[in-house]
């Protein structure tokens, strides 16, 4: 009785002890939530910010190390371990997966609120006018996502059939099915390209202010009033410089484009290559077709082409159509000066890619007719190979870089620093910066997103295999145009008796100088990684380098290029995530 | 007897909603050595059964507050006109979730206690189980990785402990000398019920394993030439070369990585046990006390014993692979830069972390009160003790080293003690 009467007491106490729950509610943190992406539009531009901190471009990333180009001195470098037989679905170092798909994620988020957020209440014109650019840009983001994750992902799976990636167009919520299967390459690719296109119902060509109405691009009087010239350049105006704009999407389109024609995953399709030339042709012509290109264009990264650009005052460089902001730096030149001059000699370009540029004629150095001399090997070479590889004996920072034997720490493999391959890289380094501790130095840098350089290249690429290498088709100028054209500009003695050699009807040879030329124009930038596996070409070619004593040079093997050819021209996707989703389908070998 | 307690439990961290559970907890005992039936047996003196159990709510786990709310932050950010213009990206930190509610645990103990024989024998004896569930983690194996920013915190994870003690005291004098001898022993083993993980190889799994399972490599001795590398299975840890550790291939792959990690040990020691001993004889007092240890296993670790690049070299290392020493090896080969595969968890570096460690003996005299009492004291002895006297294990060398702090160390004191 007694105890039952503890109990009772007991349980009165603890039910009045609950009823003070509003006493109990937690402290307010000031943490943000969804709400106040509708109360604050920069936050609520935070979702697509989301989406530009993650381009996969932000950071310049030296695959080409992971090919024949080069090695890295770094001996526990993921691409250096990729490359020599441990790429795997668990160890990826390219991978994108992550990345991507979580920018299409924030993407999706983003689309979502624009109708609802007040980007500016006092105003409704300025309002609709922010909503147009930000659906614009968000498409255009989501498109140039999927393309680098389809790039990283796209292959034949273990169904045989040529896959793409999940196509994710709506917000996602926890309780959703996340099984989704990778669609095929065709609808990845059409859904990138309806992306696009929707995106350039919304963006302008260029950010640009204007001084009158009568300059508004179409479709600003019927689709989106405006009404003063101030509200136009407020959201379109050059402040935005630098966001993604139509011009830029029209340049990735032909880059896509490319990729989808590309041996890897198209037969030789015509109509495919030709609508890769058309979409980099529309571009091309927009700057006065060959006329256009950048006489420098190929040195955009000296100290003097990058200290005079000045926005404020209309100062950019020819050459590009889209990069991040500038800012001083030198982790680029701490990673790659030769350890002399107190950089960590990361990159050393190879033998191979030194090989591949031709002679100051233009002739391969291994044709009949060149003008090389192998007991010189630099000399009498494309200018090219001195403004972007540091070789025995050249001025680099104002000093000699040997590296011979008798080079001190510069010398091939004399301590952990130093070059594997008796090269330095010094394309996209600033020779101004100084690494000396007692006198360090920054200056500025850009990272490039898109140039025009590789629009000719495409361009050059996809006309030849379209129509040859003297058919305009509409664009008014050739694929050997093109390729004249840039190897003018770097210097290869004219007429270019080498160019000439290539005949009417030669596709092939064509294609063996463009691809050449596209090799050394983007060398270390990035894209000698995935050209080997759009081209489908050999990826196990070793790296070689020069041991250099005097005047001797003999060519030895640096490392081997341990990728299986059976199917590592497509890469992986996470392991973890195939095992955790039976219908996301594995490419085939992984 | 019976023990009734019960708590209505209140947490903040929680949704509205969920914020209160009632945690009840029941104790129930009965002495059996007062039962009219048991007067008859005179082995027994004293015997007292035991059982309790309890289901306890708890919100100790849940180490932040809101995390029930869709929370958003900012992360990175992007410049735009030459950073004249920029703004920072916002992201989810994690999802929301208005089902959050307690973790819980459910206890359950049986027990007895007794004296018998005169008080000769004493026993205590002791079996608990208790499982705790769901607690409190942002499961990322029901989501893509890519979806990680907005994975809510869920009640999911359910671990269960179980394990029995047994103490026992023996107390007898004979003539002058008297004798106390106790003993010790406990048994508790651990499991995973409900884990956030998936595997596509079974053995991989840490559900049905304890809590504390080592997961590492399977080490096959040390590769002794280039030719064996190249016929042997592609190992993804980094540079391979004659005197690197070799691996076992455990899901047939041809491919050594993370998925051919198994259960190679366990942390802790699923049996431990305690002894003590006090002998008196007239003046004499010996005191000893010791602890063991069982069935737990470490990796040996550390600078110390993995040494590489610009490390200091240990004289562990001496006997290190070469190619003239390769037949008797037993430590891989030095390396200049920091070597990847050789140093990651594996059954090269594991040893059987079993020990019994005598912690305290001591000895002491006390001078007759014949003799105190003429130096007008009330008490003198004198004693001496010593501390970490003994540690015996196979492996007593790695386990009496310490790197990089104070050294173990053995105490021996003397001393006096009065009293006036």
């Amino acid at each position: 009785m007694r105890i039952l009467k503890i109990y009772t007491l007991l349980l009165i106490l603890s039910f009045a002890l609950g009823s003070c729950e509003q006493l109990l509610d937690p402290e307010k943190d000031n943490h943000s939530t969804k709400e106040r992406v509708y109360e604050d539009p920069g936050f609520a531009e935070g979702l697509l910010m989301s989406a530009y901190v993650r381009l996969p471009t932000s950071s310049l990333s030296y695959t080409d190390i992971a090919t024949s180009d080069g090695v890295s001195s770094d001996k526990l470098n993921s691409y250096l371990r990729m490359a020599t037989g441990q790429w795997s679905a668990i160890f990826n170092p390219i991978d994108q997966w992550q990345n991507c798909n979580e920018a299409i994620l924030y993407i999706n988020n983003f689309i979502d609120i624009i109708d609802t957020v007040a980007w500016k209440w006092t105003n409704n014109e300025m309002n609709s006018l922010f909503a147009r650019r930000f659906y614009g840009e968000a498409y255009a983001l989501r498109a140039l996502f999927q393309y680098h994750l389809l790039v990283s992902v796209a292959g034949y799976g273990t169904d045989n059939a040529l896959l793409g990636i999940p196509l994710y167009d709506k917000t996602l919520n926890a309780n959703d099915k996340f099984n989704t299967p990778r669609a095929s390459f065709t609808e990845s690719i059409n859904k990138i390209y309806a992306d696009f296109d929707k995106a350039l119902l919304y963006l302008v060509d260029d950010y640009k202010d204007i001084t009158s109405l009568s300059q508004l691009p179409a479709g600003f009087t019927d689709v989106t009033p405006v009404t003063a010239t101030n509200t136009y350049n407020i959201v379109f105006g050059s402040w935005t410089a630098q966001r993604i704009s139509g011009r830029i999407v029209k340049a990735l389109k032909a880059r896509v484009a490319l990729f989808e024609a590309s041996p890897a995953f198209s037969a030789d399709d015509p109509v495919l290559w030709a609508k890769a030339a058309n979409y980099a042709g529309v571009v091309l012509n927009s700057i006065g077709g060959i006329a256009g290109l950048d006489r420098v264009g190929h040195r955009y990264f000296d100290n003097t082409r990058v200290d005079a650009i000045n926005l404020a005052n209309n100062i950019e460089q020819k050459e590009i159509i889209w990069r991040s902001a500038i800012v001083a730096s030198n982790t680029r030149e701490s990673w790659n000066y030769p350890p002399s001059l107190y950089g960590n000699g990361i990159i050393n370009p190879s033998q191979n890619i030194v090989d591949a540029f031709p002679d100051a004629n233009g002739y391969p150095i291994s044709d009949p007719s060149t003008i090389y001399n192998a007991t010189s090997p630099y000399l009498n070479r494309d200018p090219r190979l001195a403004q972007y590889i540091v070789y025995n004996g050249s001025t680099f920072a104002a000093k000699t870089i040997k590296t011979g034997l008798g080079g001190g720490f510069n010398a091939k493999d004399s301590i952990q620093t130093s070059t594997r391959t008796g090269y330095y890289l010094r394309k996209l380094l600033r020779e101004d910066v100084n690494l000396d501790p007692i006198s360090i130095n920054t200056n500025k840098h850009y990272e490039v997103f898109i140039r025009y350089t590789e629009l000719y290249l495409i361009y050059a690429e996809a006309a030849n295999e379209a129509w040859g290498p003297d058919v305009a088709g509409t664009n008014g100028f050739t694929s050997r145009d093109v390729i004249r054209a840039i190897r003018n500009r770097a210097g290869i003695v004219q007429s270019d008796a080498y160019l000439a050699t290539i005949a009417a009807g030669d596709k092939a040879g064509m294609r063996t100088l463009i691809r050449n030329e596209r090799r050394i124009e983007l060398c270390f930038e990035g894209f000698r990684f995935w050209d080997l596996r759009r081209w489908n070409v050999d990826l196990t070619e070793k790296v070689r380098g020069v041991q250099i004593n005097g005047t001797s040079y003999t060519y030895v093997d640096v490392e081997e290029r341990k990728y299986d050819n059976s199917y590592m021209h497509y890469g992986p996707l996470p392991d973890k995530e195939v095992v955790k989703y039976n219908l996301l389908l594995q490419n085939k070998g992984w | 007897m019976v023990d009734f307690s019960s708590a209505y439990v209140n947490s903040v961290k929680l949704p509205k909603g969920n914020r209160t559970a009632y945690s009840p907890s029941l104790g129930l005992a009965w002495v059996i050595s007062s039962e009219d039936f048991m007067s008859s047996v005179t082995a027994v003196d004293y015997l007292k059964l035991r059982v309790s159990a309890g289901l306890i709510n708890s919100d100790n786990g849940i180490d932040g507050f809101y995390y029930f709310d869709n929370r958003y932050e900012t992360s990175g950010s992007y410049n735009w006109y030459e950073g004249a213009w920029g703004n920072s990206g916002v992201v989810s930190s994690n999802g929301g979730n208005r089902n959050l509610f307690f973790e819980k645990r459910k206890e359950l103990n049986f027990g007895f206690e007794g004296l018998l024989f005169d008080r000769m024998i004493g026993v205590d004896a002791n079996v608990f189980t208790s499982v705790y569930y769901d607690q409190v983690i942002r499961p990322s194996t029901l989501y893509p990785n890519f979806y990680m920013s907005f994975i809510p915190y869920e009640n999911f994870e359910s671990n269960a402990y179980r394990g029995a003690e047994l103490g026992l005291t023996f107390n007898k004098n004979f003539g002058d000398l008297s004798l106390v001898v106790g003993a010790n022993a406990l048994y508790a083993n651990s499991e995973v019920l409900k884990k956030d993980e998936i595997y596509a190889d079974a053995y991989q799994k840490r559900t049905g394993r304890p809590i504390d399972a080592m997961f590492g490599l399977v080490a096959d001795g040390l590769f002794q030439s280039a030719a064996e590398i190249a016929s042997s299975d592609l190992q993804v840890f980094g540079i391979v070369k004659p005197g690197d550790i070799k691996y076992v291939d455990q899901n047939n792959d041809n491919v050594i990585d993370q998925n051919d990690e198994v259960q190679i040990g366990r942390w802790q020691a699923p049996f431990s046990y305690g002894l003590n001993l006090k002998l008196a004889y007239k003046n004499f007092t010996l005191f000893a006390q010791g602890t063991g240890y069982m069935g737990a296993d470490s990796y040996i670790s550390g600078d110390y014993y993995w040494v590489d690049g610009n490390d200091k070299y240990s004289e562990y290392v001496l006997n290190r692979w070469t190619e003239a020493t390769k037949a008797t090896a037993t430590f891989p080969r030095l390396s200049s830069i920091a070597n990847t595969n050789n140093f990651r968890n594996s059954t090269f570096w594991l040893y059987k972390d079993n020990f019994f460690r005598v912690g305290r003996v001591q000895l002491t005299y006390a001078i007759p009160e014949s003799v105190t009492s003429k130096l007008r004291m009330k008490h003198l002895s004198f004693y001496v003790d010593a501390s970490n006297l003994l540690t015996v294990s196979k492996q007593k060398k790695i386990k009496e080293l310490v790197v990089g702090s104070e050294p173990s160390y053995r105490s021996f004191s003397l001393g006096v003690k009065t009293m006036f």
